[in-house]
């Protein structure tokens, strides 16, 4: 895998850098320290991973994500200091967000997740899928989206509606997070920004009838404060 | 202690208005004709004042819990069968003392001398009631506004930025593998910062000497992030180093002159803190040789990274505003051409004395 860091310090280059070192699937690090020329490298370098900071002095990492290309999208991973963005890099998409100071384990986690995405959605887009790629299955949970059946273990787990398509609109995202708001934009159809429980109390719902031990979910994940995410 | 020290004031202010009325009381008698003599007019006035006295507490009372009715008609139609009742007691207390003390020319019992003084001051004294309940509201209004004033001024007291906290961290831990002593080095500058951020007693002012102190410790650590393309110079004129100065004043100023002046591949970013005094004016300025202020993101928007150095700008603003008002000058330029880059120049009066402004 290609990575691209960019921040505009050299030692937080040089400890991100320090930690893809360690991971033998990363077979190139590239680093910018401005905005600009992280835009030109997105075009030309097609990178698997890129770990963008957020506040630059010339372009923000928001604009940097907004020029990468769409055909051979990489995950990008916003890198910052503080969580007040969080909510937005989820809102376009970003696989995730790292906050610093972070130590070595969460990149690790993060680049292993962000491998098994990358190799997901690459063969997706070069099956003959009609439609946007959904992950099909995850842990001993295997859905049919024809019948809109969902198994676990083989045996059929009972979905109400709400509960299905909530499943899917995380399946969509393949391990990326969706937030709380998008969830309910989706499933619910709320424009409003409302305060509501609904999701969280449909997710519990969820890991009930399909995770193994629902107290210590280990396939439908919490991202503290944002949101949730499917891991396989 | 604080309760003998409000029934002293109350006592003393009403006897203040006591004399006043004796004045016109006694002109008013002249004027008629008769004659009385002044500690006969004292007496008079001091019963009907002093009887004020002692119904001022229950009135404060009732306003103060009245503050909770938020529609002005509602407001008045509470006070009003409060002002009767204490118009009216006010009354009968005060012609029964001037029955007690026998200050009636005519002959009276006890209870037309009660009955009498009701009749004549029941309605005077229904002025008196909303006299005091307005002066409560409006002592009460002025003591919300200067406690807000203050709180405001706590909240705008320069804080260190979130992002400049866990930024540092970062970079600490970037230098605990690869420079264990400069990681050591930027520990301790962020622990004087840090310490100066949670120091309770710190007031809205410092001398000028405690702020470029502090403002070492902020540059050393960011010349640590940035390395080779930062160059901070201090210039500061030693007669101005006592000088009495908002905290954290200029850390803003040079927190935007590094992150605007750092341009990426632009080579070294030079920026320059100096002081000087002219008289009793005190000149401070911080300038940089970056690209220069392009349109208002620089002065009080976050730009599209969200910054909040911005939010530092319009603090530092707020606050010269705050405490010197039109006597100081703060303005944001570009430097012309050859040399370019921003100026902030910040104009106050001098002052060696943080009592003058606290």
């Amino acid at each position: 895998m290609r990575a691209i860091i960019v921040d505009d310090e050299a030692p937080a280059r040089r400890r991100l850098r320090g930690v893809l070192q360690q991971i033998n699937t990363v077979t190139r690090i590239d680093e910018c320290a401005s905005g600009h020329d992280a835009v030109e490298l997105l075009k030309r370098g097609a990178p698997d991973l890129v770990f963008l900071d957020i506040q630059m002095p010339d372009l923000d990492g928001f604009a940097v994500a907004a020029a990468a290309s769409d055909e051979r999208s990489p995950a990008i991973i916003f890198v910052t200091a503080y969580d007040e963005h969080a909510v937005r890099a989820f809102e376009i998409q970003a696989f995730d967000y790292l906050l610093k100071p972070f130590d070595d384990e969460r990149v690790i986690a993060t680049v292993k997740r962000a491998e098994d995405f990358l190799e997901w959605i690459r063969r997706a887009e070069s099956g003959n899928d009609a439609g946007e790629p959904v992950l099909r299955r995850f842990g001993d949970v295997s859905i049919d989206f024809a019948t809109h059946q969902v198994r676990r273990g083989g045996k059929l787990a009972e979905l109400r509606p709400k509960e299905y398509a909530l499943l899917v609109a995380l399946l969509r995202r393949g391990g990326r997070v969706a937030s709380r708001l998008e969830l309910l934009r989706e499933v619910w159809g709320y424009a409003e920004d409302v305060m509501s429980r609904t999701v969280d109390t449909h997710v519990a719902m969820l890991r009930r009838k399909l995770e193994p031990d629902p107290a210590h979910p280990r396939h439908i994940v919490t991202v503290r404060t944002f949101g949730y995410r499917i891991e396989r | 202690m604080r309760l003998m020290k409000r029934v002293l004031i109350v006592f003393g202010a009403w006897t203040a208005v006591a004399f006043l009325f004796a004045i016109q009381m006694h002109y008013q008698v002249v004027s008629q004709g008769s004659e009385r003599s002044w500690s006969w007019i004292l007496a008079w006035q001091l019963v009907g004042w002093w009887s004020w006295a002692v119904f001022t507490a229950p009135v404060c009372a009732f306003a103060a819990w009245a503050v909770r009715i938020r529609r002005p008609v509602a407001l008045i139609a509470a006070h009003l069968p409060v002002a009767l009742v204490i118009g009216v007691s006010c009354a009968a207390l005060e012609g029964a003392v001037k029955w007690a003390l026998g200050l009636y020319r005519t002959p009276h019992t006890f209870v037309t001398g009660i009955t009498d003084s009701v009749a004549m001051y029941w309605t005077f004294n229904l002025l008196v009631y909303a006299m005091v309940a307005g002066l409560y509201h409006a002592w009460r209004a002025a003591r919300l506004e200067m406690q807000l004033m203050q709180a405001r001024l706590d909240a705008l007291v320069g804080q260190l930025q979130p992002h400049f906290l866990f930024n540092t961290l970062h970079t600490i831990s970037a230098f605990v593998l690869e420079d264990p002593k400069q990681a050591n080095r930027m520990i301790t500058r962020l622990s004087e910062l840090l310490r100066h951020s949670f120091k309770r007693d710190r007031g809205p002012l410092v001398t000028l000497e405690e702020e470029l102190e502090l403002l070492d410790h902020y540059v050393a650590i960011q010349e640590a992030r940035f390395g080779d393309r930062l160059r901070v110079t201090f210039r500061v004129d030693p007669r101005a180093a006592s000088a009495v100065v908002p905290t954290l004043l200029l850390q803003p100023l040079v927190e935007n002159a590094i992150r605007y002046g750092v341009v990426p591949n632009g080579g070294v970013a030079e920026v320059e803190i100096a002081a000087t005094r002219e008289g009793d004016r005190l000149h401070l300025e911080v300038r940089d040789n970056g690209p220069g202020i392009t349109g208002d993101k620089r002065v009080d928007g976050n730009g599209g990274g969200g910054g909040g150095s911005g939010l530092g700008i319009a603090n530092t603003r707020a606050r010269l505003h705050e405490l010197y008002g039109p006597g100081h000058r703060f303005d944001l330029t570009n430097v012309p051409a050859p040399t370019g880059g921003a100026l902030a120049t910040i104009e106050i009066p001098y002052s060696d004395h943080a009592r003058d402004y606290r």
